[in-house]
């Protein structure tokens, strides 16, 4: 039984969980999602604590309101627009928390980010493709974050320009344009990255 | 053609596409399931959504009945404000008229045929010779003053003097008469002041006009 569970899809796996209340069903999507719903929401919000609250939150979502889901749409657009609308309230929530921004301003957006000396110093505590990837978040952080989840959605997710333009009920054009704005941003932020 | 254009653009960011692929993969902590499970047997979640839907729901309101609730505040303490102004008003104008009336009933009374009756009892009694036995009556309803604020002029003069020596109340001193008048303000004692000085004046008159006479 067990296996025969696993080899179903997502789409036949939630239609099992809607129609026969099989907690296994669920338990095999929690498990094939777990690990790309929190990469997303981590790439989105820049904190690890917080990430792993919106994707649980996102899980018992999935299991309340199973009976929301409709056939007709892929089963991970609809996963992950509870996840990225869960991890843009607690990114509007925060910006009502924070009075002032350290990164605020269109003029410090702009600014390709400065590799700082002092990371290169321990060497012990970080490799350099830890604080490579470290600067690349903070860079992804910097871009706007309707061009940021589009581009989480294509580059690091690799999820299909279709997939993406159902998820956000937008013209494929629009979200194309979109992501390659956002990687515009980010290559400019990114400059000195690509000078060493 | 549009296909092209579009595989064009991403071979422009080929570098940051590569270097975002290569970012490693967060993973889900190890106690990740059983966290989850033991939220959904234990059923807390479910109070907490619908808290969290119900609070959300009520901040929509929030401002709105805020803005509410402050209007009728205002509109009810400015309701009381002129309710208070308007019976400040009637009974500030209830001393005032009282007062009014009143001398207005007193200066009633002195009408002409009156007055005609006041001077043929005076002739009478001018006229007329005192014996030794007989019995004075003094008329009070005869002058047509208000007994309460009729003041002898006689005593009113000599308080006044002694007043300007010992400094008494010059309010203490108006009221001269038998009965004393109840306090009405500072308005009616002033009138009445007049009308003393001017019945005053009258009688200094008809004093001097009948020594000159003799």
């Amino acid at each position: 039984m067990k296996l025969k569970l696993n080899d179903l899809t997502d789409e036949q796996l939630i239609l099992e969980f809607q129609e026969n209340q099989t907690l296994e069903a669920y338990e095999i999507l929690v498990r094939r999602f777990k690990d790309p719903l929190i990469n997303y929401v981590y790439r989105f919000l820049g904190d690890k604590d917080a990430c792993v609250d919106i994707v649980q939150d996102t899980m018992i979502k999935l299991y309340l309101h199973k009976d929301s889901y409709k056939s007709y749409a892929k089963f991970s657009t609809w996963i992950y627009t509870i996840a990225g609308n869960l991890a843009k309230n607690e990114l509007k929530r925060r910006k009502r928390r924070t009075i002032f921004s350290l990164h605020g301003g269109k003029e410090d957006e702009d600014r390709p980010l400065e590799i700082k000396d002092d990371m290169f110093l321990a060497p012990d505590v970080a490799t350099d493709s830890e604080i490579k990837n470290e600067i690349i978040q903070k860079a992804l952080m910097k871009i706007k974050p309707i061009y940021r989840e589009l581009v989480i959605l294509r580059d690091i997710q690799e999820l299909s320009y279709e997939e993406i333009s159902d998820m956000k009920k937008m013209a494929i054009g629009t979200v194309k344009s979109r992501i390659n704005r956002g990687r515009a941003q980010l290559q400019k932020l990114l400059k000195n990255i690509y000078k060493e | 053609m549009k296909k092209n254009t579009y595989s064009e653009e991403e071979t422009r960011y080929s570098e940051i596409i590569d270097t975002l692929k290569s970012l490693p993969e967060i993973k889900a902590p190890d106690n990740f399931e059983y966290n989850l499970m033991i939220k959904i047997q234990n059923g807390q979640f479910e109070s907490n959504l619908k808290k969290n839907k119900s609070t959300n729901k009520l901040w929509i309101f929030i401002p709105s009945t805020a803005v509410a609730l402050s209007t009728i505040l205002l509109f009810t303490i400015f309701i009381d404000f002129s309710s208070k102004e308007t019976k400040e008003i009637s009974l500030a104008d209830l001393q005032y008229i009282t007062p009014r009336i009143q001398t207005y009933e007193s200066s009633k009374e002195f009408s002409p045929e009156k007055s005609k009756s006041v001077r043929e009892s005076e002739k009478l009694v001018k006229n007329k010779e005192v014996l030794p036995n007989d019995v004075i009556e003094t008329e009070t309803e005869k002058y047509p003053f208000n007994q309460n604020y009729s003041v002898d002029v006689d005593n009113y003069i000599e308080e006044r003097r002694h007043s300007q020596q010992s400094g008494s109340n010059h309010s203490m001193l108006a009221s001269g008469g038998v009965h004393y008048p109840e306090f009405n303000g500072f308005y009616l004692r002033q009138q009445e002041m007049e009308l003393i000085r001017l019945y005053k004046a009258r009688l200094d008159s008809i004093i001097e006009a009948s020594e000159n006479g003799r």
